[in-house]
């Protein structure tokens, strides 16, 4: 690519193109800057044609090469800079080929590109200047006129209703500038008025793409079936990226997984939710000959699809529809105060009636109408909950809907789980015991081959100590049933073969363990999390795992209690003696162990009983029913589809560090939108006072109004 | 009889006759081209308008860019 450097500072420079940018390759430019690791912001000015790059040095760059002494004339002082060359290199390398191929490798690519604000905002506030200063009066007063149209339309479907809200409100202000002949004031209180709504719109689509955009890098695994035959039981299997996925290959889905592509069952039966798609929250059974859809989730069961449609667009569309859904969730208390704003019109208008008729003067009671507190409310509202959600996006969690951060900022009781979420995603095989004359080696590869079936935590710890040990093995055995939270069972040459926790392989298989293995046990998997291999009924072999607490996970939650969380709780499914091993890591003092996925459903029910707002984190499809219950429920981004599709907010980094930030930021989110309200009543307030005393002129009242919203409006976009 | 006021049958008479030219008029195609090339001409000028912005605001991010390094340098001599 060819170019010539217009502007350059230590770490930045900007460059000028031979010709613009075409508005579909902007995002795909973009993108393939941002790949290369020295640079670290990209900015396209695709009108103007130029390029604007920051850049900086990595740590095993080689130094930079002084140019020799002939050129020491025509010295360039910016040659030595650190980071640069590799930069300027970046730029050069960039041709048509590889922005095609970034356009296409990216889904995202296929979607239309925002609204540039700037020059949406520069369009309305230049039109309206060149029409003030270079439109003879009579064509500008004519074209004010014309305008108003909307708003009057606005207005007479409202009082059709029997409404008297804020619509009518701004066409009575507007209305009665044109009744005293004042078209600039009304031209420009149309102006003002246009700008939120364009600001208001720009805030909806723009936090909806930061949304898109951020759920579109969670990457998705399907289980491939290289064989391609779906009739063929306990065939070898590989789990793939679903980007790598062709039409015409076959996947299987088990319980908890998600469906990463459009495709038609050809075998089994499961139930499968299709939530983010119909937003029906019931589960549907789909069996062979069904289609199934990408974005959707089985709950339960087994099916092998064969695959229809790549990844790539059927990724967007579910997204997208996901989003809309959350569009919804409008954030409770935004919803209450514009209603309030509403509330307050029909007094303005008595206002505005009393002093008509008292003092019969047309400017002040035109003051009475000019004072909008619903525009100022609307603005500082939106922008608040828009930077809200574009700094989460950044911070690593992705919240569905504005009312979440609301919910989570007064919460006061936190439970999590144990598995995957307290402790890191990935436990570690520590021990292993065989039985009955097998030995570890063989405990080991059996389970593996159970395991990689299923996409549990503690699944990939045996199939990744079994892969360390060099450990292969054929597929021998039949179909694998999952219990969801107890264990896998299958058959293999007929005797029936079960792996899982103690309480399933004693109680629900009814496997006797001897006195002489139960003590063995004990002793050496002291503390860990157990996993018993039965065949037939008979003890084979058992599995100690052991499961981490995860990074940082202490000092986030003692900032947790700091921030105002009375209550910290941790459920699990384990056995008693692992959990208490946790739980004083992490300092916590209120834990139950030994739990069924009910009981956590139902231990959190009664925490919001009793008066308590609940947060929940968990990321196993056994966590779903106490996510869904919970006040706010937050998914590990680790964890399975069923628990981010049921959660309202996900933490996309999988860092509990993530927790404080989001309780922060919600907590200062809430206190913004408290204080703005405040500050727009008491300055609107003062406002229509003066006005209508007659202290302030109408004119400057407008001007101080609209000057104060958008001063208000900047400072909500502070980050947080 | 009626006041019959000349002035204003004149007036009405030249109404009509200038209702009838004019819709002949401004379905002709001299003034169909002359309204074509206006909404081009209105085209551009915005176009014209938009490039400016995108320049000013690209001229914009490099003084700012300059602010920030001149502070930073400033706080490195300082703290030197």
């Amino acid at each position: 690519m060819q170019f010539t450097i217009e502007h350059e500072v230590p770490g930045r420079v900007r460059v000028r193109l031979a010709g613009r940018v075409p508005e579909g390759d902007v995002g795909a430019l973009g993108r393939l800057l941002a790949a290369e690791p020295h640079i670290t912001q990209v900015s396209i000015y695709p009108r103007a044609a130029s390029i604007a790059v920051r850049y900086t040095a990595l740590a095993d760059d080689p130094l930079p090469v002084p140019p020799a002494a002939a050129d020491a004339a025509f010295e360039d002082p910016f040659a030595l800079v650190p980071g640069r060359a590799e930069a300027l290199a970046a730029l050069a390398a960039v041709d048509a080929a590889s922005v095609g191929e970034a356009r296409r490798s990216h889904p995202g690519s296929a979607a239309p590109r925002i609204h540039n604000l700037l020059a949406d905002v520069a369009w309305l506030i230049g039109a309206h200047l060149a029409r003030r200063w270079f439109l003879p009066a009579p064509l500008s007063a004519a074209y004010a006129v014309w305008s108003y149209r909307g708003f009057l339309v606005d207005a007479i479907r409202s009082l059709a209703a029997g409404r008297l809200d804020v619509p009518v409100l701004d066409a009575s202000a507007i209305g009665i500038s044109f009744a005293k002949g004042d078209f600039k004031t009304a031209a420009g209180t149309m102006l003002l008025l246009g700008l939120g709504g364009l600001l208001e719109d720009y805030t909806r689509v723009s936090s909806q793409n930061e949304l898109i955009y951020s759920l579109l890098e969670v990457p998705d695994f399907a289980q491939l079936i290289p064989g391609g035959d779906p009739d063929e039981r306990g065939a070898e299997e590989r789990r793939v990226r679903a980007e790598d996925l062709v039409a015409g290959d076959l996947i299987v889905v088990r319980t908890g997984m998600p469906v990463p592509v459009d495709g038609s069952v050809e075998h089994g039966i499961a139930m499968v939710n299709q939530s983010t798609l119909t937003g029906e929250p019931l589960a549907l059974e789909r069996g062979a000959g069904d289609d199934v859809f990408a974005g959707t989730a089985v709950e339960d069961g087994e099916i092998y699809v064969r695959v229809r449609a790549a990844a790539e667009n059927t990724k967007l569309r579910s997204i997208v529809s996901l989003v809309e859904q959350s569009e919804r969730l409008k954030a409770a208390s935004l919803a209450r105060r514009e209603s309030l704003a509403d509330k307050i019109v029909p007094w303005n208008f008595l206002l505005a009636g009393i002093i008509a008729i008292t003092t019969r003067n047309l400017e002040r009671t035109s003051a009475a109408l000019m004072v909008d507190y619903s525009c100022a409310l609307k603005l500082t509202g939106a922008i608040s909950v828009l930077t809200a959600m574009s700094q989460s996006a950044r911070e690593g969690f992705i919240v569905k809907g504005s009312k979440h951060f609301e919910a989570f900022a007064t919460a006061d009781t936190i439970v999590f789980d144990k598995t995957g979420t307290l402790t890191a995603a990935t436990p570690k095989v520590r021990e292993i015991l065989g039985f009955d004359g097998w030995s570890t080696e063989e405990v080991l590869r059996f389970s593996a081959c159970l395991e990689e079936h299923f996409p549990h935590p503690v699944a990939r710890a045996v199939v990744n100590a079994a892969a360390e040990a060099g450990l292969k093995h054929r597929e021998r055995h039949a179909e694998v049933e999952y219990i969801v939270a107890h264990g896998i069972a299958s058959a293999l040459n007929g005797a029936r073969v079960v792996i899982g926790s103690e309480h399933f392989v004693v109680q629900d298989e009814h496997v006797a363990i001897p006195e002489d293995a139960a003590a063995e046990i004990a002793r050496t998997m002291d503390g860990l999390s157990t996993l018993y291999l039965a065949v037939d009924g008979e003890l084979r072999g058992a599995i100690g795992i052991e499961d981490p607490l995860r990074e940082g996970a202490v000092e986030a939650l003692a900032e947790l209690r700091a921030l105002g969380f009375r209550r910290l709780v941790m459920l699990t499914g384990d056995n008693e003696r692992a959990a208490a091993r946790v739980a004083t890591a992490a300092g916590i003092t209120e834990f139950r162990a030994n739990l069924l996925p009910e009981c956590k459903h139902t231990i959190v029910e009664e925490l919001r009983a009793g008066g308590s707002r609940v947060v929940m984190v968990g990321d196993g499809v056994n966590d779903s029913p106490a996510l869904s219950a919970a006040d706010v429920g937050i998914a590990m981004g680790s964890g399975t589809a069923i628990a981010k599709e049921v959660a309202d907010i996900t933490l996309s980094e999988g860092d509990l560090a993530s927790l404080v930030a989001l309780r922060r930021l919600s907590q200062g989110l809430v206190r913004r939108m408290g204080s703005s309200f405040h500050q727009v009543i008491a300055i609107n307030s003062a406002l229509l006072a003066g006005g209508v005393t007659g202290l302030v002129t109408p004119q400057a009242s407008a001007l101080v109004h609209n000057g104060t919203t958008v001063a208000l409006s900047m400072r909500n976009a502070r980050p947080y | 009889m009626i006041p019959f006021s000349k002035t204003h049958a004149l007036l009405v008479g030249a109404g009509a006759l200038a209702g009838v030219l004019g819709a002949k008029l401004l379905k002709s195609d001299r003034v169909r081209n002359l309204a074509v090339q206006g909404v081009a001409a209105g085209m551009r000028a915005k176009a014209g308008y938009e490039d400016i912005v995108e320049q000013a605001k690209a001229e914009v991010d490099d003084i700012v860019a300059e602010a920030g390094y001149l502070n930073g340098r400033e706080g490195e001599t300082a703290s030197e």
